[in-house]
């Protein structure tokens, strides 16, 4: 194409903007798909007010159970034989049920009522404060584990979950919350871990790493 | 297509030079006006996510400082209410039913769980900022 001393061709300009407005309409879509990422990363992950429910619920696992123990050494103690066993994702499955107490589900499928009975013989409602926090579920990890799960969404924030240091001996605290509307269909889901330090520094093993 | 005037244009090929132009600033404009709402959004989302964070640091300290404290605060009817730009130390205890207790700041509620003593109690912390 020749090309004119004093400028270009109208067919060169047609061809340059025609060009960049392509990669402009490649660009767009993307714009919004960052806005959509930026959404989930900063509403639904990890926000400020469900990191202190969660440390609540750690508070209240630190507590000693009514047979004396510890509840969070009882649910994190799987046995160094077993370690092989911990590289995936974690069984303890922690449920708010109704009646405002935690329950956990066993291996059997079978659930177990999870009870602090402070200063009484009857098991005290200790949750039923956070029926407004939306919390649903509880779920107790290896801090180095890499865990996964069947729904989409709750994999995506696993996945995103981050390890600053090198601690195989400790744990994850994940909660998942819901709100629902007055019908109760849920409206969002929302997502925080916190780290928990080993319950047991006087283990022989490591628990909870790769 | 005739060959350009070695001094200019001519008026056809200027007119659907702009045309051309037009058409591509439509695109560039629409992408300039959705950058500009996600940067307005995200700024007064990150003033809310500082001024909760604030405000739910400084009640877990006044609550940990002092086990009495906890007792102190109703929360059924009461915000404990915290100034952001303000001293970390000043701190107050409003009813809910007082109107427009931040005066002209903005404001944002959000609640505070703790675990003490067999219950995990709930506080309603009011930041202004």
């Amino acid at each position: 194409m020749k090309k004119n001393n004093k400028g270009f061709f109208l067919a060169e300009t047609i061809v340059v903007i025609a060009l960049v407005t392509t990669v402009m309409a490649f660009v767009y879509p993307n714009v919004t798909k960052l806005y959509d990422n930026y959404v989930n990363r900063t509403k639904y992950y990890d926000q400020t007010e469900d990191l202190y429910v969660l440390i609540a619920i750690r508070d209240y696992f630190d507590r000693k159970s009514d047979d004396g123990n510890m509840m969070l050494y009882e649910l994190t103690d799987k046995g160094c034989s077993e370690i092989d066993n911990l590289k995936m994702f974690f069984d303890v499955n922690i449920n708010i049920g109704k009646s405002g107490h935690f329950y956990k589900t066993g291996d059997n499928g079978q659930t177990e009522t999870l009870c602090d009975s402070g200063e009484g013989s009857s098991c005290v409602d200790v949750s039923k404060d956070l029926e407004e926090s939306g919390l649903k579920e509880v779920y107790i990890t290896g801090y180095m584990a890499s865990p996964s799960s069947n729904n989409y969404n709750f994999n995506r924030y696993l996945k995103r979950m981050k390890k600053t240091t090198y601690d195989s001996s400790s744990y994850r605290l994940i909660g998942v919350f819901e709100e629902e509307d007055n019908e109760g269909n849920p409206t969002e889901v929302r997502y925080a871990s916190i780290k928990i330090d080993n319950p047991n520094p006087d283990r022989n093993c490591n628990l909870g790493g790769e | 297509m005739n060959k350009l005037n070695k001094k200019g244009v001519t008026l056809v090929e200027l007119i659907v030079s702009f045309a051309i132009v037009g058409v591509a600033i439509i695109y560039f404009f629409q992408t300039l006006y959705t950058v500009k709402t996600i940067y307005q959004t995200a700024q007064n989302q990150t003033d809310i996510f500082v001024a909760k964070d604030y405000g739910l640091r400084i009640i877990d300290e006044y609550l940990n400082d002092n086990s009495d404290n906890r007792t102190s605060i109703d929360s059924e009817n009461n915000y404990f209410m915290v100034y952001y730009d303000g001293d970390p130390q000043l701190h107050d205890i409003v009813s809910k039913n007082t109107s427009n207790p931040c005066g002209n700041k903005e404001s944002v509620i959000v609640p505070y769980y703790s675990y003490y003593n067999y219950n995990i109690n709930k506080y309603d912390v009011l930041v202004c900022y």
